[in-house]
């Protein structure tokens, strides 16, 4: 039984949808919808990864949720803290499950097991004026599923890491559990901390490994991140900033 | 449109590495224009339901000498600024294959999605808080844009 207060209290359950961050903002659309309310798909026919990127999922074998928030609180400059705190609570509802030390953030967004991939998350925000007005934080979590095909060859699932089956109840409700606190956490203005413990997590942080940024190959290592989230690389005495798809890690 | 306005005008110009900006209304018409790099901004203004068609103005340190009738001050300053509320990457639609959420002409309303604006693989739909018309649109689509960039102009309606 989840232990929340608000998140995963309404749940909105279907065998399949196109995406289920697509029908969240259908129900933000059309009507009240109370903060926490999530919705999970056995099966996604159009789920989405970055700029159409699809994410294949066996049928009922993975974790498909998108969590409704609303983050008034937080002004949309500020958004990556928001990044900060789902990626941490689907990192830490991994490493809690399948006893494992080794999940990592890979940034922005990823989840990485021994450098796999474990999750993806997509984060869809309305504002208006300058405020946040709600947050569909779409997550797709490999559970149960055992073979992935050749071309997700770097992707893993939490019965790989575990040696066995999980139940996908518990899943959501640890997820809803760590979602709740890390949320928490940003809404009573405790960044460092959560700042802190992303950076912890963050895949590679400090490690010297191979980047490729406009087309050039290099050495570097991520030694932080701005205000707005962007990776700061370092070469030798050199500090460069990167935005999202100006850099990419070479695994 | 007053001077602050054609200030803001040519600041926005300045900093973008757009070359020409024109904004046409009913009785009143400017355009603004950078030669080169290194050469000061021009700018045009017309008001058509004036006399002289075209005014030539002094660079940017210099505010232009001639006030603008009251008549323009009027029907063109009631124009707002939407502005980015974030650093990230602007686009008209919700994905490639889509079409523009919105066009100049168009009729919006408070809710109404006008662009997205990705940050950092966060998705924001930036709705608009006004009822009225997109009379420009100053971004071109998937650009860089800054915090409190101008994207659109919109008369109320």
């Amino acid at each position: 039984m989840s232990t929340t207060v608000f998140t995963g209290k309404v749940v909105h359950e279907f065998d399949s949808l196109v995406s289920t961050n697509e029908y969240a903002q259908h129900l933000l659309a059309n009507e009240k919808v109370i903060e926490g309310t999530i919705i999970r798909a056995a099966h996604q026919t159009g789920g989405k990864g970055y700029a159409g990127s699809t994410w294949d999922s066996e049928h009922g074998q993975n974790l498909l949720v998108s969590i409704i928030l609303k983050p008034v609180f937080l002004l949309p400059k500020r958004q990556f803290f928001l990044n900060q705190a789902i990626a941490l609570a689907v990192a830490e509802t991994v490493s809690e499950l399948t006893y494992s030390e080794d999940v990592r953030i890979k940034w922005p967004n990823d989840i990485f097991h021994n450098n796999k991939k474990i999750a993806g998350i997509l984060i869809e925000n309305a504002v208006k004026g300058n405020q946040l007005l709600h947050s569909v934080a779409g997550i797709g979590l490999n559970v149960n599923q055992q073979q992935f095909p050749a071309h997700l060859s770097h992707a893993t699932s939490m019965r790989i890491m575990a040696g066995k089956e999980l139940d996908m109840k518990k899943v959501q409700d640890v997820l809803c559990e760590k979602t709740e606190y890390r949320y928490l956490q940003l809404k009573s203005d405790r960044i460092e901390e959560l700042q802190k413990d992303y950076m912890k997590l963050l895949y590679r942080v400090l490690e010297e490994c191979v980047y490729r940024a406009n087309g050039v190959r290099f050495n570097a290592k991520i030694v932080g991140l701005t205000a707005e989230g962007k990776l700061i690389l370092q070469t030798g005495g050199e500090q460069e900033v990167y935005g999202f798809k100006e850099v990419e890690m070479v695994l | 449109m007053d001077l602050k306005e054609i200030q803001e005008l040519i600041k926005l110009l300045n900093k973008s590495n757009i070359s020409e900006i024109r904004i046409e209304r009913d009785n009143f018409k400017i355009m603004v224009r950078t030669q080169d790099q290194n050469s000061p901004v021009q700018v045009v203004r017309q008001e058509t339901l004036m006399a002289p068609p075209v005014i030539a103005a002094p660079p940017i340190q210099q505010p232009p000498a001639a006030a603008p009738s009251t008549e323009a001050v009027a029907d063109t300053s009631r124009l707002i600024t939407i502005k980015s509320p974030m650093i990230g990457t602007f686009y008209r639609s919700t994905s490639p294959d889509k079409p523009p959420l919105v066009n100049v002409g168009d009729e919006i309303k408070p809710g109404t999605v006008l662009c997205i604006v990705e940050a950092m693989k966060l998705f924001n739909e930036i709705e608009s808080e006004y009822t009225g018309r997109i009379v420009k649109i100053l971004m071109e689509n998937a650009k860089p844009v800054e915090y409190d960039q101008p994207l659109f102009l919109i008369e109320p309606i």
